[in-house]
C-alpha cells in the first residue's frame, strides 16, 4: 500500500512538472497563427483538377491493353527485384573472393589464413583461384594459330 | 726452334693456349641462368592461356579423374616450351624466387599459385606419354615434378605446404603409371630399367626432403623482425585489418612500448623453440601430435592468464599440429610409393609379387613400423598401422599390377 501511495505522489509530481495530457489539434488557432501556410494549402487544392488526380488510373481501368501492359510492368519489376535479391545472396556468399586482387590472394598472410581456415584443400583452392585470376601466358592457342597463319 | 726445345717455354705456351681455348667460348655469349626460378618464371609466361572447360578438364586429367581427350592433348602439346624450361630449371641446384622476406606477412608468393599450374601441365604430359606407352619417359617427367617441388622450397611454411601438395599429386600419378605399366615379361621394353631408375631417383630425393624445421626457423626470424616498434602497426594491420595503426600503437605503448615488445619477442622465440624441439625429437607421431597440440594451446592460455606478452604468439603461431600432420602424411605417401616400387621391381625380376614385404623398406610414419602388405586380386595393398589423428583414419594405398 505504501508503495502505491508513493507512486501516486510521484505521478502527480511528474504531471505538474511536465504536460502529460494528450495533444489536441486546434484548426482555428493554427489558421490564425499560420495564415500564409493556410492560404498556400487552399490554393494548391484549387489548382489540381479532379481528372488529373485520377487520370492515369482511370485510363488503366478503362483500357484492356493498358491493363495488360500494367500487369507486364508489375511482373517485370517483381522479377528484377527477385533477381537483385539473388545476386545479393551470391555476393554475400563469397565476399572475400570478389574483394581480393590476385596479388592480395597470394600474400603470406592470405594463404596462411586460407590454410588455417580449411587446411591443405583451402590452401590449394586459393592458389588455383589466384592462378586463374593471374592468368597464364600472353597468347591463347587460338592467337598462336591465327598469328602463325598470318 | 731451339727456343721451343726449352721445356719451360713450351709449358708457358701450352698454358697460354689452354687459357685462350677456355676463355674464348665464355666470352662468346652470356651463360644460361644458374637460378632455376628465372627459368620457372619464363615457363609461367610461356604457358598458353587456357579457358574453360579445358582448364577444369586439364585439372581432372592430371588428377587421373578423366580420360585423355583431343583438347587436353593439343593444349599439353602447345605447352612444350614451358615444359622444356621447367625441365631445364628442375636440373639446376639453386632456386631463388626473389621473395621479399622483409615484408613479413605481406610478402607476395605468386609463384606458388603458378607452380601448381605448371606442375599440373607436367603431370598431364606424363599421363599423355603413358597413354602412348612411353612409361619410362612418363616416370621421368614425374621425377621432374618432384624436383620442382623441392625448388618450391622450404623457406616459408606456406611454400613447404604447397611443395607437399605438388608432391602428393605427383605420387598419385606415379601410382597410376605403375599400375598401367606392363613388366618386361608382359611385353614392356626396358620397364624394369625404368623402375630401377625411379627407385634411384626417389632415394636421392628423399635425402633432401622439404624441411619443416628449416621453414620454422625462417618463419621465426621473419616474425621476430616484424615485432619491432616501427613494423608493429603493419603487422597488427595484417592480423586485424579493422584496427588502425594509431589504435595499435596506443595499445603497445599502454603495455610498455619497446620493453613490452622485447617480452613479446622472447615469448614467441620460446614458443618456436619448444615446437622445433618436439619436431626434431624422437617422439612417436602420436606423442609429438599430443605435445604439439599442448604447445599450440599454451599462448592462448597465457593470454587468458593476463600475460599480455603472449598476444603476438597467440595471433601469429602457425597451426603447427595441422602442419606436422601434413608433413607425416606427405612423407608417408613418399615412403609408400618407394616401398611399392621395390615390390614392382621384385615382380619384374621374378614374375610374381613377393609373399611378404621385403625387409628394410621405408616405413609408415604414423606408426613408425613397416606398412602392412596384402596381395589383392588386382595387385597389392599397403596399409598404415597407425591412425592419422587429424583425419581420424588409417590410410591404405592400393596398387594395381597389370595382368
Amino acid at each position: 500500500m505504501n508503495e502505491q501511495k508513493d507512486e501516486k505522489w510521484l505521478d502527480e509530481l511528474i504531471s505538474r512538472s511536465i504536460d502529460t495530457s494528450e495533444p489536441k489539434f486546434d484548426a482555428e488557432q493554427w489558421k490564425q497563427k499560420y495564415p500564409g501556410e493556410f492560404q498556400a494549402l487552399v490554393e494548391r487544392g484549387a489548382r489540381r483538377p479532379r481528372a488529373a488526380r485520377f487520370g492515369v488510373l482511370s485510363i488503366v481501368i478503362r483500357s484492356r491493353i493498358a491493363q495488360v501492359a500494367a500487369a507486364a510492368v508489375f511482373i517485370i519489376a517483381v522479377g528484377l527485384f527477385i533477381a537483385h535479391l539473388d545476386l545479393g545472396g551470391q555476393q554475400q556468399g563469397e565476399p572475400e573472393q570478389l574483394a581480393k586482387s590476385p596479388a592480395e590472394m597470394v600474400t603470406s598472410a592470405s594463404l596462411r589464413t586460407a590454410y588455417n581456415r580449411g587446411g591443405m584443400d583451402a590452401l590449394e583452392e586459393q592458389c588455383d583461384r589466384a592462378a586463374r585470376m593471374l592468368g597464364q601466358g600472353l597468347l591463347s592457342m587460338k592467337d598462336v594459330v591465327e598469328e602463325s597463319n598470318g | 726452334m731451339s727456343v721451343l726445345r726449352n721445356n719451360r717455354i713450351r709449358m708457358v705456351l701450352c698454358a697460354l693456349l689452354l687459357t685462350l681455348g677456355v676463355a674464348v667460348p665464355v666470352l662468346a655469349y652470356p651463360p644460361d641462368p644458374d637460378n632455376a626460378a628465372l627459368l620457372y618464371y619464363q615457363a609461367f609466361l610461356s604457358c598458353p592461356k587456357v579457358d574453360e572447360p579445358l582448364d577444369t578438364q586439364l585439372r581432372d586429367f592430371a588428377d587421373g579423374k578423366i580420360a585423355l581427350n583431343k583438347g587436353i592433348e593439343d593444349y599439353v602439346e602447345s605447352c612444350h616450351s614451358a615444359i622444356k624450361l621447367a625441365i631445364a630449371a628442375s636440373e639446376l641446384r639453386e632456386c631463388d624466387w626473389g621473395l621479399r622476406y622483409s615484408e613479413g606477412f605481406s610478402m607476395i608468393l605468386s609463384h606458388l599459385a603458378q607452380i601448381r599450374t605448371l606442375g599440373r601441365i607436367l603431370i598431364a604430359d606424363a599421363r599423355v606419354m603413358a597413354s602412348r606407352g612411353e612409361y619410362a619417359e612418363a616416370l621421368a617427367r614425374c621425377v621432374t615434378v618432384l624436383k620442382i617441388a623441392r625448388h618450391v622450397g622450404d623457406k616459408t611454411l606456406i611454400s613447404t605446404l604447397v611443395g607437399w601438395a605438388v608432391e602428393g599429386t605427383t605420387y598419385r600419378c606415379i601410382q597410376d603409371l605403375l599400375g598401367q605399366m606392363p613388366g618386361d615379361r608382359q611385353g614392356g621394353k626396358g620397364h624394369l630399367k625404368a623402375l630401377e631408375r625411379l627407385r634411384a631417383d626417389l632415394a636421392a630425393l628423399s635425402k633432401r626432403p622439404l624441411s619443416l624445421k628449416n621453414s620454422l626457423q625462417i618463419e621465426r626470424e621473419v616474425v621476430l623482425e616484424q615485432i619491432q616498434m616501427e613494423k608493429v602497426p603493419d603487422l597488427l594491420k595484417d592480423l586485424d585489418p579493422n584496427k588502425s595503426p594509431e589504435e595499435s600503437m596506443k595499445l603497445i605503448m599502454d603495455y610498455g612500448g619497446e620493453a613490452f615488445l622485447e617480452q613479446c619477442r622472447d615469448h614467441y622465440s620460446k614458443f618456436m623453440a619448444s615446437v622445433m624441439s618436439i619436431i626434431e625429437s624422437d617422439a612417436s607421431y602420436a606423442e609429438a601430435h599430443q605435445r604439439l597440440a599442448e604447445a599450440f594451446e599454451q599462448p592462448g592460455k597465457d593470454q587468458k592468464n593476463k600475460k599480455n606478452e603472449a598476444m603476438f604468439t597467440a595471433a601469429i603461431a602457425p597451426a603447427i599440429g595441422k602442419i606436422y600432420g601434413n608433413m607425416i602424411r606427405a612423407t608417408t605417401h613418399t615412403n609408400v610409393v618407394r616401398a611399392a616400387v621395390e615390390l614392382y621391381i621384385a615382380k619384374g625380376k621374378t614374375g610374381r609379387l613377393p609373399e611378404t614385404l621385403p625387409a628394410g623398406l621405408p616405413k609408415d610414419l604414423f606408426s613408425g613400423e613397416d606398412f602392412e602388405y596384402k596381395k589383392t586380386e588386382t595387385g597389392f595393398m599397403l596399409k598404415c598401422r597407425g591412425k592419422d589423428l587429424d583425419k581420424d583414419e588409417i590410410h591404405q594405398y592400393e596398387f594395381k599390377v597389370p595382368k
